[in-house]
């Protein structure tokens, strides 16, 4: 049994550098969802034209969110059944979910650079303080594609198609957008305002996902 | 043992006694005695005014002893009435002479408290309801400002006891009658927290066991619980019609509410979704368990981090520090035990109907063999 010895640290690490090798090769996941983020800024701006302060908040979560639940969602349900088959066979559990989450973590930070790259370019950058936006912009999409992973696994044990994540993913969303929101809403502003308590309720439910994912996990992964 | 105690009847008993004794004492309760209006509702310094006061619950007629009335600012500045007529019970005309030095400064204008006591009504307080405008007459007398001149002529009002010597619940001025409430909105959320806990223990016990009646109480505990959120929502809602002025204020806590239903729904839509039993129960329980933490970040952090009109949330203090007095509790706590009770009794029963249906499935199943 080699997946005994092997720490999970080190079974994860194979796994992204697995999911990134995938992706390098065929790039079809990521280039459709930059194509889905850019044309949807692009939408944006011919509708609006002129944005300010909360709207640009609202609307650039909006499109986040959408575009996480589109290019994440596919993280279990793309793999076909044999191909999970394999994965389950040489390695643990929380070593698939970690790895999953942490690769869809890292692709959506780099569709959101570029998100934000094209927002701002057409719709203008509000924001004040940059340093705890990008952190706010970290988190959160840490945390969205923690939540949207776990939930793919269930929408695909389930029924294998993206209408259930939708339903399933919303409510489990909606706390983290509300948490986002809030707290990107006070970079609009100059004046440093405390963002010690959003900081830590994103980081709690950073947390709590992942570590209530990884509990219930082994229980579906091979169904 | 846990089986013998819900296959007992005396917990059903206790939930109904509870909830009977909670809308006795919640409804028949009076309300402590209260000032409604004021008129007129603002003086100048240096004047004599005569302002007659309207209360509710209170007995200056039937039990004057000790009645009086003062105006204070900040409680560090009383004026005692000179002058003070019972009308009746709830009617009393009190007149100040307002001494002129006690003034506000040129153009500006401080707001005083109205206090009213008796020995057997207690304290009374309208708090912030007459406007105290500056001094303006001819004669130069020497104004000081209220900020730096101590008042000469006061004294401290002296009560008896800050509250109603009978049975009452606190008068406070938005809140009215609609404090009974209390016993019928908040403990409907304890209930409905009560029946998530069971669920997501259930659904826990399912995953290690995979024994069906482990997933059926999980399920039905979720379908009571939203009911009960259901009705959480619909006394919340004309409690906040009355108190705040809107169905559905733009409330941390109230979206965080409507968040935690709308999980829960999504397990029911989950459920629903799924046509094979075992995968049914496995993936519904996975789901529940995933749902009670983040139910819970919802319910209670997310309003804690914002501005909220619910007390506890927000910087607001909680119920226990001020609201909720010794009264309320009494019919408070067995409101909670007994809703849950009740609440848990339901859930008993559509527990046993659905075992029922099982087992006629069973049989209708072995008949068609």
């Amino acid at each position: 049994m080699a997946k005994n010895k092997m720490g999970f640290l080190k079974e994860s690490g194979i796994l992204i550098k697995k999911e990134f090798t995938l992706e390098w090769r065929t790039k079809t996941g990521i280039q459709s969802i930059l194509l889905y983020a850019v044309s949807t800024v692009f939408l944006c701006y011919w509708a609006i034209h002129k944005i300010e302060g909360e709207a640009w908040i609202a609307l650039y979560w909006l499109m986040a969110v959408f575009s996480a639940l589109n290019s994440v969602g596919r993280g279990f349900l793309q793999e076909s059944s044999a191909q999970q088959f394999y994965y389950y066979g040489i390695a643990s559990p929380y070593a698939i979910l970690f790895s999953k989450m942490v690769f869809n973590g890292l692709v959506l930070i780099l569709v959101n650079l570029v998100l934000l790259f094209f927002y701002s370019l057409t719709l203008g950058f509000p924001i004040k303080q940059i340093f705890p936006f990008f952190l706010c912009v970290f988190l959160g999409i840490m945390a969205l594609s923690g939540a949207i992973t776990f939930l793919s696994a269930i929408a695909s044990k389930a029924s294998g198609n993206l209408s259930l994540l939708a339903i399933l993913g919303m409510p489990v969303l909606l706390p983290i957008i509300f948490l986002v929101i809030h707290f990107s809403a006070g970079t609009l502003s100059g004046e440093s305002i405390g963002f010690g308590k959003d900081i830590l309720a994103l980081c709690m439910i950073n947390l709590i996902v992942p570590s209530v994912a990884a509990l219930v996990f082994p229980y579906i992964w091979r169904n | 043992m846990l089986d013998r105690i819900i296959k007992s009847n005396w917990w059903k008993w206790t939930g109904a006694f509870l909830v009977f004794f909670s809308l006795m004492v919640g409804l028949l309760t009076p309300l402590a005695p209260g000032i409604v209006s004021i008129s007129p509702d603002s003086l100048q310094a240096g004047d004599s005014i005569s302002i007659r006061i309207k209360t509710v619950n209170a007995h200056f007629l039937s039990k004057p002893a000790g009645l009086q009335g003062a105006l204070s600012l900040e409680n560090q500045y009383v004026i005692k009435s000179s002058f003070l007529h019972v009308l009746s019970d709830n009617e009393i005309q009190m007149s100040f002479k307002f001494p002129g030095h006690f003034s506000p400064q040129k153009g500006s204008v401080e707001l005083l408290d109205l206090e009213l006591a008796s020995d057997y009504d207690g304290f009374l307080v309208l708090r912030q309801s007459v406007k105290l405008k500056p001094y303006s007459g001819k004669d130069s007398l020497i104004i000081h400002s209220i900020s730096s001149s101590p008042a000469t002529n006061t004294e401290t009002f002296k009560v008896k006891s800050l509250t109603s010597q009978w049975f009452s619940f606190p008068y406070r001025e938005i809140l009215y009658e609609s404090v009974r409430n209390l016993f019928f909105h908040v403990v409907m959320w304890f209930a409905m927290l009560t029946l998530f806990l069971i669920s997501v223990v259930y659904s826990i016990r399912y995953l290690r066991s995979a024994n069906k009646i482990d997933d059926i109480i999980a399920a039905e505990s979720v379908q009571v619980g939203l009911v009960f959120a259901a009705i959480g929502i619909i006394t919340g809602s004309i409690w906040a019609k009355f108190t705040w002025g809107d169905w559905w204020p733009n409330d941390p806590k109230l979206n965080g509410t409507a968040i935690a239903i709308l999980l829960y729904f999504a397990y029911m839509i989950l459920r629903n979704s799924l046509s094979e039993d075992q995968q049914k129960a496995k993936i519904s329980a996975v789901y529940n368990i995933f749902a009670f933490p983040l139910m819970f970040v919802v319910i209670m952090v997310l309003p804690r981090i914002t501005a909220s009109l619910h007390p506890g949330n927000g910087g607001n203090p909680a119920f226990s520090t001020y609201d909720l007095d010794s009264h309320l509790r009494i019919a408070f706590y067995p409101a909670c035990l007994g809703w849950i009770l009740i609440s848990l009794w339901i859930m008993d029963i559509r527990i046993r109907i659905r075992k029922l249906e099982e087992i006629r499935e069973n049989q209708l199943v072995e008949s068609s063999l």
